[in-house]
């Protein structure tokens, strides 16, 4: 088999993993708002 | 003493800390999946939004912040003294991204627009990654490396003396001009994080079927730190292009040559890791304002890069083989286009 998944981490870790899967993903949206805010005001000056 | 060098110690601390809890962790084969998984998404992901914080408030020593969480979730972790499977681990890994922080913040605020200084920071987590996993499986008690951890307050102390220099600067980072002018700010970002990501699942794809013993991890993790501190010092003394153009394109027959050659493979993973200085360098570029929150990005690229590692493997060689050639390329690609000419003077400099 050329690609193992863990399919064991998958059912049994599902909560741990899903709650951290949305705060990486909050976090990076939350990062993206940064970036483009600094980017602009950088523009502006 | 300058920064780098505190904070190289810092961080080797800090890493020794954090790998030694790791290398503790007992429980099922699914807890000692989940654990180095929240472990990596809780310290590497927050940093960019500590970074944003400790740009906007550069006063604040968030090193010092940061070892006191390390020490508490780390003792806290070794006694079980929290409800929650998870709290202490969470409170670990924030210690470990406010002094990622404030290290990477410190060294770039510092270096007037040089690499090496944050490279010879970032070099000392390799050393304190392999310690922390020896000292770990050792019968060393908890109560050692809490102490240890202590050890980095007067270094700590002693770089927020240094950094107040910085802090009459207006912009210390000015003088980081390694991206691209002619490229939209926003791709120079997105490209640059591609790369940390590819650069993220390379380290754990690259073969290295020659690593069987002690000596030879130690080893591993040595050259991957001597690799990290040459990218930035020799960028600086020949040219961040030439530093991107060699290691990404010599690396890969090392790489994909060296799998049974400890000595083959030690030279490409060395060449390999010489690209984490150069794609932080672009990022402050980008962001020259806000430093923390360039070296956040280089973090959240290195867990989206590893995360997938916690949930599928390539198992066949040749597939592989052609996963790391094709990444590579890319890789050099995108750093050929994003980087800026080198001068030509940069040995004077």
């Amino acid at each position: 088999m050329k690609l193992v998944i863990n399919k064991k981490i998958l059912e049994l870790g599902f909560i741990p993993i899903i709650l951290t899967v949305i705060m990486v993903i909050g976090i990076i949206i939350l990062t993206i708002i940064l970036v483009n805010k600094e980017l602009r005001k950088k523009d502006e000056k | 003493m300058e920064c780098a060098e505190l904070y190289f110690y810092i961080h080797f601390i800090t890493e020794i800390v954090c790998f030694f809890t790791l290398s503790r962790v007992i429980g099922d084969s699914i807890i000692l999946w989940l654990v180095p998984f929240i472990y990596d998404a809780f310290a590497f992901v927050p940093q960019s939004i500590i970074g944003y914080l400790s740009d906007k408030y550069p006063r604040i020593n968030f090193g010092l912040i940061g070892i006191l969480l390390l020490t508490i979730g780390f003792i806290t972790f070794s006694l079980n003294l929290l409800p929650g499977r998870f709290t202490e681990l969470i409170i670990l890994c924030l210690g470990n991204a406010f002094i990622h922080v404030e290290g990477a913040s410190v060294t770039l605020r510092s270096s007037n627009g040089k690499l090496s200084p944050s490279a010879i920071f970032v070099s000392g987590g390799s050393f304190g990654v392999i310690s922390g996993k020896l000292l770990g499986t050792s019968k060393v008690s908890f109560w050692v490396i809490a102490l240890l951890s202590l050890t980095m307050l007067p270094f700590v102390l002693l770089a927020d003396y240094t950094k107040k220099d910085t802090l009459k600067i207006k912009n210390p980072c000015q003088n980081f001009n390694y991206a691209n002018e002619k490229i939209n700010p926003y791709l120079i970002i997105f490209l640059t994080v591609l790369v940390v990501i590819v650069r993220g699942y390379m380290g754990y794809g690259i073969p290295t079927s020659w690593n069987k013993t002690v000596l030879q991890t130690i080893l591993l993790y040595t050259t991957m730190g001597v690799g990290k501190a040459l990218g930035g010092i020799l960028s600086d003394a020949f040219g961040i292009r030439k530093i991107a153009f060699i290691s990404v394109v010599f690396s890969l027959p090392f790489l994909l040559f060296g799998d049974n050659y400890m000595l083959i493979s030690l030279i490409g993973i060395m060449l390999f890791s010489m690209t984490m200085s150069i794609t932080l360098g672009i990022l402050v570029s980008v962001l020259k304002n806000n430093p923390g929150l360039a070296f956040g990005h280089t973090t959240i690229g290195l867990f989206l890069g590893t995360a997938p590692i916690f949930f599928f493997k390539i198992t066949n060689n040749v597939l592989n083989t052609l996963v790391i050639t094709i990444l590579t390329i890319i890789c050099l690609v995108i750093l050929l286009c994003i980087l800026k000419k080198d001068d030509g003077n940069e040995i004077s400099n």
